[in-house]
């Protein structure tokens, strides 16, 4: 594994919090300070009992006021080098509260900045100043996703972050992004220039020396497959972002709401589940269950009083395992079960089969449109569910749509009152009608026009690659229909590890910096590390398609990423922001990085 | 080494009629080496490669010559077809048959001159090669009868042309396809750097696949390929990955090079999962800047020191002269000392002398200042302009800024209580007490925020809060005893593992009695803090404000007591399996017993005693006995001295060597 986030987290866990062996510096409590960057990097990294394990009993955020001094504890500080926090920093080092400080980093900090700092240090109570490279969330082991919160310097902000996980990584990449996005040729030359540019203090030197052949960064455009989030998904982890909603790890569930904490790292069952879809998920949940019954059914307490003392002794021993594993057992029931509901509420099977039919061209144009028009008529399914089918139709037979006017109907049938409860808003209408030409638009301006753009994404199917024809997604979708549809990205990603040049000739541009090509000269082969970003977003059913590529093939590393994990109803809100922009303003040439910054704040 | 020199002359011959276009005939088995004759150099390897290197790219490189076939006596080609070790004379891949040399020809070496690329700017390749030309030209002048010199010109030209060629892009496609063409054939290294092949194992019949995986028998269908890192020979499925080599610095192998003068070359498994990167794993970078900072804080501390030190003695001069002008009034009329205060001139006796003290170009001109240095607001009829005693700034005295006001009027009698180490004068010295307490006006001075900051900044860090002070002795009290718990914890799993016996449980105790220290402990922190209310122990209303970390330490010392305690116990019963079973196992060869605690020993030992003693006595009373002839009573005395006996032989036993 070259490509490994969470090693990423745990050797950065060891740097802040475990002290070093021998040190007198371990016999002391620690307080931790960060700022509004870095407690959502803590939070889903790390646990507050992993937390309290090294003697972290108080976190605090840093641009507090603090009145009390606490010399008998050690501080660690933790923020990302923004103007606000360094400043928090420096008033805090004027007036230590703590006896000692380790500052770190979470990405590179500027020469001018770190003299700030020294100059606020008078009474020298600052042990280490190290930068750590993690301006970026870790949801998974190969999914990440970076975290931008102001709208001004909007790819500044993006390419510091894009570059903290590639210093992370000890990865200094080439650079393909798809060109016939603006906003990734700005993105690829921004980061291009950020490596090039000796300001990091030379940091992207040297970092490849391990590896035979360059990492890759490949930036994609969500506008470029804008149909994969709006597809319902059916294994574990997409199904409760899609149908529940994760934030930030954390799943909100039940009335009163209750908070539960998904991790992959902490959770045995959920990462032996997280990929699987339904019908297996219950099956192995069963399992779960029985296997705990099994454990616990000897120790119930009806069983304690006949066995003797040292049983007894035994069995009361193993009780908090027990605990934490009913615990656990009932997150999962209560998160299963709330899928469930929605699954019968919202009649997910009806909508999913016809949405993998649309998608994967399974039928023809009229069975489609029958079974369309049947699905409409029915007021049991929610009205979004219907946009979403309206927009995966429109987008499947555009010349259909126009000549016969299908989306007419269509709207007719969603603003109808006796069948669809509510009625479509003038946003999800007008989202319908410019569907096509939005996603057009942005293709032809970058004089790709003659490319069926849209047709594109289905026609990618059929030139399926070979090479994980055998792997296990396509077990999956052999005979399940729920499971058809493959994201577009298993083309892109085929094409770079089969290096056919099908499509990736035509709709990348690479980008090399100098160290790279010092190092390797021009010639760029035998690829091997993979760092997918997805401007626009990700969605949970990309990052198992990632996974199951991983799965299959040991002489590829890929991990995914994006600025925002998408569920249908994140991308929705993002798209109906953007045809009101685009009817609100001139009408032409919007910028899609804006309305997607806008819907972010909203996020 | 005749043979040995023909072969290689007629080599070359070969080589400079290349550009001839004469299909490739079944005579070609003639020109391969044998391996095994041993007598062939790496140059002349080496060289085979750099000639070939440069082919001509328009017309790919034609592999043979009618010319070179009637030279070729009948005896070579006797022993060529002999020979069971067929091979390429270009790549000097191992063949299996002819059939397979022929296409290997055509497949990889057709191609790859036109990708062919010159980078040379490896000396050892120009140094190489100036050597292989200095063979040919010596096997020239060895003179087989039919040699002519057009090898050795062509050669020269040949370099030139290289020279010229430069850096140039090697693209991936002659190998790509020689991956999955032929299974037969493994592809040619790219031949501007040629690797070694000395470590390359040879081929023999009956040889299976090196990897442990897989191991059926090569052959033409499985493929017969050498990995390129190690040499051995794999099937070509397990030897299709690829890595960046170049030759070891001995030459005798190769090793990994992953800048652009390393070559792409076949490898098996087990050599790509050794590459430094995957062995390596994840990376993950952290810079450490501490040394700058310190750098950087030297820097702007010295300064400070200066600031602090200057600032310092100004404090003391300023308290020097206002103390013993206080002092001397106060001796000298004691009483009128209140009426005199009133109309003594303070502020024209004592600025002159402050303005000394600071430094007269330091003093600043009341007119020239309009606003004041700190917060910068404009001084005006209510905001008076004052200056500071002790850096001779113009600040106001406002105190309606918002942080702390911009200067202050400070008795020196509660700062020399503050800063008791300064060097004051003796005078101070001896009347300090009566200085602090003094409350004249006269003893005031103004001083400025930031010279106070400055004069204050020790002190201020020594300054703690006093009222979490039980807290943390409490905490550090728990802190200490993690401590030592988790020092002690692997030294014990360290005993169990090594059957030390003694040690362990000598540990167990220690680790016992620590835990239930602690676990007092927390009871302890538990109840001095925390109020149980109900069924929840809630921070007690006097701590509230400090609630969360008081919460926090206790949730941490009791997790961490819980997960001991589980682990502790599992390290006991693992113990006690392990010292059940030893003690079995003991029974049977006596010798092999587990070792006794000196307690262990000293009891045994006591008891030996007794049993002896007993013993002595009862044989005692038998030959009282016996002499008395009372035997009706000597048949339990026997008894009990035949039980005796077992007794003592048994504790001997376990005693062993620690015996009488």
């Amino acid at each position: 594994m070259t490509l490994d986030l969470s090693k990423v987290s745990s050797t950065y866990f060891d740097k802040l919090f475990v002290s070093k062996k021998g040190e007198q510096g371990s016999m002391r409590g620690k307080v931790l300070l960060v700022d509004k960057y870095t407690t959502p990097i803590i939070s889903m990294c790390y646990t507050q009992s992993q937390l309290l394990q090294q003697d972290v009993i108080l976190v605090e955020m840093i641009d507090q006021q603090r009145t009390s001094n606490v010399k008998h504890l050690d501080c660690v500080v933790y923020i990302k080098p923004t103007k606000e926090s360094v400043s928090s920093l420096v008033r805090e080092l004027k007036n230590a509260h703590y006896s000692k400080y380790e500052i770190y980093f979470n990405n590179s900090v500027s020469k001018s900045q770190l003299e700030q700092i020294a100059e606020a240090d008078e009474h020298e109570v600052v042990l280490q100043v190290v930068e750590l490279f993690q301006d970026y969330l870790i949801v998974n082991n190969h999914f990440y996703s970076i975290y931008l919160s102001g709208t001004e310097n909007f790819v500044t902000d993006e390419t510091s972050s894009l570059c903290s996980l590639l210093l992370s990584l000890k990865k200094c990449p080439i650079i393909k992004y798809e060109n016939n996005s603006i906003n990734l040729k700005r993105l690829g030359s921004e980061v291009l220039y950020h490596i090039n540019s000796n300001s990091q203090n030379n940091l992207f030197d040297d970092l490849n020396q391990n590896s035979a052949s360059p990492p890759l960064l490949l930036l994609l455009d969500r506008k470029n497959d804008p149909i994969t989030p709006l597809i319902t998904p059916w294994t574990y982890q997409s199904m409760i972002h899609e149908l529940i909603g994760i934030n930030r790890n954390i799943v909100k569930v039940g009335t009163p709401e209750e908070s539960l904490i998904l991790s992959d790292a902490s959770d045995a069952f959920f990462q032996e589940a997280m990929y699987l879809n339904y019908g297996d998920l219950t099956d192995k949940f069963q399992r779960y269950v029985e296997e705990y019954k099994k454990q616990t059914k000897s120790s119930s307490v009806e069983n304690l009083k006949t066995q003797n003392l040292s049983e007894l002794k035994k069995l009361l021993t193993k009780f908090p395992e027990f605990r934490k594993l009913s615990n656990n057992i009932l997150k999962h029931l209560n998160l299963i079960s709330e899928l469930d509901r929605q699954v019968t509420v919202q009649n997910l099977w009806e909508v999913s089969e016809l949405q993998q039919i649309i998608a994967c061209n399974l039928e023809n144009y009229s069975s489609i449109k029958t079974k369309m028009i049947e699905l409409l008529d029915k007021p049991s399914i929610s009205t979004e569910n219907k946009v979403k089918l309206v927009l995966l139709y429109s987008a499947k037979f555009i010349g259909e749509c126009k000549s016969n006017g299908d989306l007419s109907l269509f709207l007719h049938k969603l603003s109808d009152s006796s069948l669809s409860d509510p009625v479509i808003t003038i946003s999800q209408s007008k989202l319908i009608q410019n569907f096509n030409k939005i996603f057009n638009f942005s293709s032809s301006m970058t004089g790709d026009g003659n490319v069926n753009n849209i047709g594109r994404f289905f026609g990618g199917k059929k030139i399926n690659i070979n090479l994980f024809s055998n792997s296990s997604n396509a077990n999956n979708t052999t005979n399940n229909i729920y499971m058809q549809y493959v994201p577009k990205l298993n083309n892109i990603v085929g094409d770079i590890m089969s290096k056919s040049q099908s499509h990736s000739s035509t709709t990348f541009s690479t980008l090399i910096p100098d160290v790279v090509s010092q190092q390797y000269g021009k010639s760029i082969e035998n690829l091997q590390d993979i760092i997918i970003y997805i401007k626009g977003g990700a969605t949970y059913e990309e990052c198992r398609l990632i996974h199951d590529l991983n799965a299959s093939t040991d002489r590829f590393e890929i991990i995914l990423g994006g600025d925002d994990v998408l569920n249908s109803k994140v991308w929705l809100d993002k798209l109906y922001d953007q045809v009101n922009d685009a009817s609100l303003g001139s009408g032409s040439g919007i910028s899609y990085a804006t309305s997607s910054d806008q819907t972010r704040d909203l996020l | 080494m005749d043979a040995d020199g023909s072969t290689s002359k007629q080599r070359n011959r070969i080589l400079g009629s290349r550009a001839e276009p004469i299909t490739f005939s079944y005579q070609e088995p003639k020109q391969p080496i044998q391996e095994s004759n041993g007598g062939e150099t790496e140059d002349q390897r080496t060289e085979e490669g750099q000639n070939l290197k440069p082919g001509n790219s328009e017309s790919g490189y034609k592999y043979s010559s009618s010319m070179e076939a009637e030279d070729v006596s009948p005896k070579l080609a006797q022993e060529a077809f002999q020979n069971s070790n067929i091979i390429c004379p270009i790549c000097e891949e191992t063949m299996v048959s002819l059939y397979q040399l022929n296409q290997h020809i055509d497949d990889v070496h057709q191609s790859s001159d036109a990708n062919a690329d010159g980078r040379d700017t490896n000396n050892r390749q120009l140094s190489t090669r100036r050597k292989g030309k200095e063979h040919v030209s010596s096997a020239d002048s060895k003179g087989a009868a039919n040699s002519n010199t057009r090898p050795a010109r062509r050669r020269v030209k040949l370099d030139v042309l290289d020279s010229n060629r430069g850096f140039s892009i090697s693209s991936d496609t002659d190998n790509e396809a020689s991956l999955s063409d032929d299974p037969a054939v493994s592809p040619r290294v790219k031949s501007g750097l040629h690797l070694s092949r000395r470590h390359w194992r040879q081929p023999s019949n009956d040889i299976q696949c090196y990897d442990s995986r897989c191991r059926r028998f090569l052959n033409i269908k499985n493929g017969l390929v050498n990995c390129r890192k190690c040499g051995n020979l794999f099937c070509n499925i397990h030897c299709n990955k690829k890595v960046r080599l170049r030759n070891s610095d001995d030459n005798e192998g190769t090793q990994y090079d992953n800048s652009k003068n390393g070559v792409w070359a076949r490898c098996c498994d087990k050599c790509y999962f050794e590459k430094p990167d995957l062995k390596l794993g994840t990376q993950v970078k952290m810079n450490d800047l501490t040394e700058e900072f310190m750098r950087k804080r030297a820097l702007s501390t010295d300064k400070k020191e200066l600031d602090r030190i200057k600032i310092q003695k100004r404090f003391i001069k300023l308290a020097n002269l206002h103390a013993s002008h206080y002092l001397s009034q106060l001796s000298s009329n004691r009483l009128s000392s209140a009426f005199l205060s009133f109309i003594r001139p303070t502020d024209d006796i004592f600025i002159e002398s402050e303005k000394e003290i600071v430094g007269p170009n330091n003093w600043q001109d009341d007119k020239k200042i309009t606003h004041c240095n700190i917060c910068f607001t404009q001084f005006n009829i209510l905001l008076r302009k004052h200056h500071c005693r002790l850096c001779g700034r113009i600040v106001c005295d406002n105190p309606l800024t918002e942080q702390q006001p911009c200067s202050m009027n400070v008795p020196i009698g509660s700062l020399m209580n503050i800063l008791p180490d300064l060097n004051y004068s003796d005078q101070i010295i001896a009347n300090r007490k009566k200085l602090m307490e003094a409350d004249s006006p006269s003893l005031f001075l103004r001083f400025c925020a930031s010279c106070k900051d400055v004069l204050l900044s020790d002190w201020k860090v020594s300054q703690d809060n006093v009222k979490h002070e039980t807290v943390f002795q409490y905490y550090d009290r728990l802190l200490v005893l993690k401590h030592q718990l988790s020092v002690l914890k692997p030294r014990f799993e360290n005993s169990i593992a090594e059957f030390n016996a003694q040690e362990a449980n000598k540990l167990r105790l220690k680790v016992m009695n620590i835990s239930k220290d602690f676990e007092s402990q927390v009871w302890a922190f538990r109840n001095t803090f925390f109020a149980n209310s109900g069924d929840r122990w809630v921070v007690m209303q006097e701590y509230a404000d400090i609630g969360g970390l008081l919460q926090n330490i206790y949730s941490a010392s009791s997790f961490f007591l819980q997960e001991f305690l589980l682990d502790l116990k599992e390290l006991n019963s693992k113990l006690q399996s392990k010292e059940t079973a030893t003690v079995r196992k003991n029974k049977d060869p006596a010798s092999d017993r587990p070792k006794l605690t000196k307690k262990q020993i000293r009891e045994l030992r006591d008891s030996l005693m007794v049993m002896q003693e007993q013993k002595f006595l009862i044989e005692n009373t038998i030959e009282k006995f016996t002499k008395l002839r009372k035997f009706d009573e000597l048949v339990p005395l026997m008894e009990n001295r035949d039980e005796l006996d077992v007794a003592i032989k048994d504790l001997e036993q376990q005693l062993g060597e620690f015996g009488f």
